[in-house]
């Protein structure tokens, strides 16, 4: 990790610390002990870790540090979202399919063609049907259903 | 000898095809990440209405022994745990795959968790009477200094630096204040309608463990590297058989770490596998290669998470007390057979309980002989493309988390908490002490309170945390563990130093 980039980690990381300090001691009735300890805990490991990355002479090194790939993540992302915005009112295992359905088609490595829609399709149905046996007709799991199921 | 009396039932008729049929069952639940032990009970309780008490009971306890096992086979091949118990074992299971010894990783797995699991059961026949007596010596304020060891163990768990594990831990204990406390029951941090349960463990668990590993296979699929990223290795049984019992020393911490936290009501079984993982690495001559692809850390985390198993269920059915959260669904069931803990389990029911007890031991060998040939199949796992498996791992974690309470809000938390700790990641942050500081922090904070209030009443709040003896030599163990964590912090600082000494040499040259 380069030496600005660490710089950086540990000053957010205190700014992190400080606001849950804040937000423990800001309500004045009982049984905040315990929250205020562990955060006084939380903003003292933050500040030595500051104060050894100050210290620290900067260091000789390539920047090995992953970076995020939005551009990769941001479509699961999106499912993950939409999953949750509309799995009350379209039903649990519609949903499931949907969003298998997407990530696999969005990530497959194979060129777009009828072939793949269909392969994936059916090993989309495939995996929600198992999990739907398993979880509601073996363990009678109650799973909420919307306008589909 | 009542155990050798009661084997024959257990291995004729239906009880042998209880036992195997729920014995692969466990080891597929287990090997499902958001369904844990605790769960997988549960779920199947209503099956056992309809049986003897006998055949119930042998169902739930060979699914809580191969559920718990059954686990480390997501946590070895996907870097997900099947459950809390299996996060230790992730931690040098997932990089022997990696380095090319998955089916070593399963061997040690399957057969350390049979060895850890029958000295569990073992010490459940033979010792529960003087254990009852050990594990009713533990008050709050025993418990409170056995959560802080627990916490003192997150300098070993794979964080980029002890300081960064330390507050990564921290950030989990504050997490699990979230919603009410436990003692005066009012409500804290409820920043939305969401947070009003506040923040379970299989949530977290789920959301930090699975959705950074998604994002991680969904960021290699799209860069192309989609396929099987290590191969499974042939290796003979035997071999690993023998290599197992060869460390003694990891087997002999794992099981005796397992056997003490199991017996321990309340202390949570699932730290087990974690603070043997921990002694494992101290008292090993080579301490550095444990994050690594050590099999010792393997075997020292599954034989104490089997182990605990067995023990968990001592103050259980003496004394109606469960050891680990699984034990108490247990003691659920067995009190739908109208069977009450005690000792007149033992002289009343005395053929169920041994029945039982018997069944438990000869659970632990079926685990093993159908764990080690599962995992022949482990294979077919990690050659699915990692398109597949991120979307497969997606509607896992959701349907998994849903199912505990049945609850939106479980859902949107495990997806909160996943995507930030995917982003920590990035940071030097690890998983593994934020779910630690979420599992131990209510046990913590409910122990310190309860002990605050027993002090008021006795000598005062110092005497009563800083003395006697056990209090003492927990307090010399967290004493210990912290000297050593900083330690190996400055050693690993000054290889990092030597290290960047001799790249800077290599780039002038």
């Amino acid at each position: 990790m380069s030496y600005l980039k660490k710089n950086l980690t540990e000053i957010v990381t205190l700014m992190i610390t400080v606001s849950l300090l804040v937000v423990s001691f800001t309500p004045t009735g009982s049984g905040y002990e315990f929250p205020k300890t562990v955060s006084i805990i939380m903003v003292s490991i933050s500040v030595i870790l500051v104060l050894m990355t100050m210290i620290q002479k900067k260091e000789v090194a390539t920047d090995n540090g992953d970076p995020i790939r939005w551009g990769s993540i941001w479509p699961t992302l999106f499912v993950l979202i939409s999953l949750l915005l509309v799995v009350e009112w379209l039903g649990f295992f519609a949903t499931c399919f949907i969003a298998f359905y997407l990530i696999v088609m969005i990530y497959s490595p194979e060129r777009l063609c009828l072939r793949s829609v269909v392969k994936s399709g059916v090993i989309s149905v495939i995996f929600i049907g198992v999990l739907y046996l398993i979880f509601v007709s073996l363990l009678n799991v109650q799973i909420p259903s919307g306008i589909l199921i | 000898m009542e155990l050798l009396e009661y084997l024959p039932q257990v291995l004729s008729g239906w009880n042998l095809v209880i036992l195997i049929v729920g014995t692969v069952v466990g080891l597929l639940l287990g090997a499902t990440p958001g369904l844990s032990p605790t769960m997988a009970v549960a779920l199947l309780i209503p099956f056992t209405f309809q049986m003897e008490a006998t055949s119930g009971l042998i169902l739930l306890g060979v699914l809580y022994t191969s559920t718990v096992a059954g686990g480390a086979v997501s946590a070895i091949l996907v870097n997900i745990p099947g459950s809390p118990a299996n996060i230790a074992t992730m931690l040098d299971g997932h990089p022997m795959a990696k380095n090319g010894h998955a089916s070593e990783a399963l061997h040690y797995c399957f057969i350390s968790s049979g060895i850890g699991g029958v000295i569990g059961v073992l010490v459940l026949v033979f010792f529960t009477p003087i254990l009852v007596g050990v594990a009713l010596r533990f008050g709050p304020s025993e418990l409170f200094w056995i959560a802080i060891l627990g916490i003192t163990v997150i300098g070993s768990l794979g964080s980029s630096s002890v300081l960064k594990g330390l507050l990564a831990g921290a950030i989990g204990v504050w997490i699990s204040l979230i919603g009410f406390n436990p003692i005066a029951g009012t409500e804290r941090f409820v920043f939305s309608e969401h947070l009003q349960g506040g923040v379970t463990i299989i949530p977290a668990l789920i959301g930090l463990f699975a959705i950074p590993q998604v994002f991680q296979m969904v960021e290699s699929a799209k860069r192309g590297l989609g396929g099987e990223i290590f191969g499974m290795e042939h290796r003979s049984i035997l071999t690993s058989l023998i290599y197992n019992l060869s460390k003694v020393r990891a087997l002999g911490i794992g099981s005796l770490i397992g056997t003490v936290v199991g017996i321990i009501p309340g202390a949570g079984g699932q730290i087990a596998g974690l603070i043997a993982y921990d002694q494992a690495k101290k008292f090993n001559r080579n301490p550095d290669a444990f994050g690594k692809g050590e099999p010792e850390g393997v075997i020292a985390s599954e034989s104490a998470n089997s182990a605990m198993v067995g023990a968990s269920l001592v103050p259980m059915l003496s004394l109606g007390i469960p050891g680990s959260p699984t034990a108490a669904v247990l003691l659920g069931g067995l009190l739908i057979q109208g069977l009450f803990p005690g000792p007149d389990l033992f002289t009343q029911h005395a053929p169920v309980a041994w029945t039982f007890m018997s069944a438990l031991l000869v659970s632990q060998v079926l685990m093993v002989i159908f764990g080690l040939y599962i995992s022949r199949f482990s294979k077919y796992v990690i050659r699915v493309p990692k398109h597949y498996m991120a979307a497969a791992v997606v509607i896992l974690a959701v349907l998994g988390t849903y199912s505990v309470q049945n609850s939106i809000s479980d859902i949107i938390i495990m997806m909160t908490l996943g995507v930030a700790m995917y982003l920590a990641t990035r940071f030097g942050f690890s998983p593994g002490p934020v779910v630690l500081g979420i599992i131990l922090g209510p046990i913590a904070e409910t122990n310190f309170l309860q002990g605050e209030m027993i002090a008021q009443a006795m000598d005062g709040t110092f005497q009563y945390f800083f003395t006697g003896n056990i209090n003492l030599l927990l307090i010399s163990i967290c004493v210990l563990s912290i000297a050593y964590s900083i330690f190996a912090e400055f050693k690993a600082r000054a290889r990092h130093r030597r290290e960047l000494a001799s790249f800077a040499m290599e780039v002038k040259l």
